[in-house]
């Protein structure tokens, strides 16, 4: 997808404006943190600068005026058990081995924003609590969405159960409604009655791909559709009604580890636009997070087709989709849908994080970058930054009078001699506004959920869409 | 299959697998032979050597020593502060 500039009299008018000083700075990420005296949100802009910070139930009243995050200090108003915090562990400590959620986890923040809520870029904020899932409902629809850099990055696809559907990123759950004019769409013989996120869609080749079957021992059917838009056909249903399925193949991958619903139906997918496609798959119990690649056939191979081993990232005891619907494998998108951070946990259900980086215009084997935090107290997170990288927040004990433990650092953006994404290992960055817990702390960092809709500008304060497609907010 | 640890110029390492593309940029790395634990995580270089530091840990003993170094740490770092007020 080419870089479309944004328009004055397109998009850009009806995007809400950023909330910060009399530029109107618009926030672009939120850390989290849930001490003993509430729930802690901190906006900062695009380059990490800090905005306003807001504190639930705390003791001051500063900047209430300045922010209409939260108006209200009593908890008569809101309470932890309002946002649905109360499953959550305190920030003072870290998840280790357990399955309670913390800021620290690695999954707190993936293609859907953070895990703890919905926090928007003028600095609102409101729970995801769903009545089957509590609070935990992002971090399970998490799990659900698929690469596609269609060119309307308000609209953020997913597939669950067969089932092909376009949310705004505002409210991205499957369980919110559809976005505006689209419908939701089943894919005829598509047998995953707990498959998630299986799918990708690249909007150069015109081609959307879904794992049909799964036949076991590595073996699966992947259904390749053409002439699938969603540029033309934002609906899932429209775009299927108008692509054409193309034909069926099966695909068996090697070295296969563990058999499990984490591999089998939570593996994810990328469609490049030279055709190779790549296979992410998280095993189990210390059998590693695999990538497995092929080349996208132009006919029917009318044959199995072997793919190719291209890495492993060992982990230790590790859980997924089988321990859980909020565990497993998820995925993280740079904003202009382009590039991907695929990843996993190193250490039972969310600590450490083992991360595959490519992307769709990448001509390379493999992933181009493969990086492992071997971390067991917490998870390194991973962030997208400006238009088509990324960078990690190492959610280390930080707080303001121990500035230094938790930090932005490793960069993984297009550079170099192939201008494929690069890690940047030496890179760091270092916040000058905490929580407000003065202690031990672990906080989390994550993209606000509007985060796409709007172009990284000059440093400061662009409020412009994305691109001229983007017409909601 | 060649399992490898690799050692980064950041201080982290971890073991991996490249069977078919290109390895990081490591200042250091060794192959994890049939029979060594796969945990990055107990391993450092000292001399140039790969040691192992906890000989005498199984893999989940290492993970529990260093969580409890983290709380070690972040305990030291408040007793300094209030030192400090």
């Amino acid at each position: 997808m080419a870089f479309i500039p944004s328009s004055a009299s397109g998009g850009g008018s009806k995007l809400r404006k950023g909330f910060a000083g009399r530029a109107q700075r618009r926030a672009c990420y939120v850390m989290w943190s849930k001490t003993s005296s509430g729930d802690h949100y901190v906006f900062y802009d695009e380059n990490f600068n800090q905005i306003i910070p807001a504190y639930n139930n705390y003791t001051t009243r500063n900047y209430v005026t300045a922010t209409n995050v939260v108006q209200y200090h009593s908890g008569t108003f809101t309470t932890e058990n309002t946002m649905g915090y109360s499953g959550w562990g305190s920030s003072n400590s870290t998840t280790s081995s357990g399955s309670t959620l913390y800021a620290s986890m690695f999954a707190f923040n993936a293609m859907n924003g953070s895990a703890a809520g919905y926090f928007y870029s003028d600095g609102s904020a409101t729970t995801s609590r769903h009545p089957s899932y509590a609070s935990d409902n992002k971090l399970r629809n998490a799990r659900m969405f698929f690469p596609s850099d269609h060119a309307n990055r308000a609209i953020i696809y997913g597939i669950e159960d067969g089932y092909v559907f376009a949310r705004h990123v505002n409210k991205s759950s499957r369980e919110e409604l559809p976005f505006e004019g689209t419908k939701d769409v089943g894919i005829s013989g598509v047998s995953m009655s707990q498959g998630s996120g299986m799918a990708a869609y690249n909007n150069t080749r015109k081609e959307f791909i879904c794992v049909k079957l799964n036949n076991g021992s590595g073996s699966f059917d992947i259904n390749k559709f053409i002439n699938w838009d969603f540029d033309a056909y934002p609906s899932p249903a429209a775009a299927l009604a108008n692509a054409t399925l193309d034909f069926t193949y099966t695909v068996q991958h090697p070295s296969w580890g563990t058999t499990d619903l984490e591999s089998e139906q939570n593996h994810k997918l990328i469609l490049r636009d030279d055709g190779q496609i790549h296979a992410y798959v998280q095993h189990n119990h210390s059998s590693g997070f695999r990538c497995y690649y092929w080349d996208q056939p132009a006919t029917d191979p009318g044959a199995t087709i072997n793919t190719t081993h291209a890495a492993t990232l060992t982990n230790t005891t590790s859980y997924g989709r089988d321990q859980s619907q909020m565990t497993g494998q998820r995925i993280v998108s740079s904003r202009d849908g382009r590039n991907y951070c695929f990843m996993a946990p190193y250490y039972y259900y969310y600590s450490g994080s083992l991360r595959h980086f490519t992307g769709m215009g990448e001509t390379a084997v493999g992933p181009s970058v493969s990086l492992s935090d071997t971390n067991s107290s917490f998870g390194l997170q991973v962030l997208p930054f400006r238009d088509d990288g990324f960078i990690h927040w190492y959610p280390g004990n930080g707080y303001a009078s121990n500035p230094t433990g938790a930090y932005l650092y490793n960069g993984v953006r297009v550079g170099g001699i192939n201008q494929v994404l690069e890690s940047n290992g030496n890179e760091y960055r270092y916040l000058p506004m905490w929580h407000g817990s003065n202690t031990t702390n672990y906080p989390g960092m994550a993209a606000v959920d509007d985060y796409r809709l709007f172009k990284y500008g000059s440093g400061s304060s662009d409020n412009s869409a994305y691109n001229e497609h983007i017409r909601q907010g | 299959m060649t399992e490898k640890i690799y050692f980064l110029d950041d201080g982290s390492s971890f073991i991996a697998d490249f069977v078919d593309g290109s390895e990081p940029d490591a200042t250091a790395s060794f192959e994890i032979k049939s029979g060594m634990s796969r945990l990055a995580n107990r391993y450092s270089v000292k001399s140039g050597k790969l040691v192992d530091d906890y000989p005498d840990d199984d893999d989940e003993a290492v993970c529990v020593k260093h969580q409890e170094a983290e709380i070690a740490a972040a305990k030291k770092i408040e007793d300094d502060l209030k030192k400090g007020e």
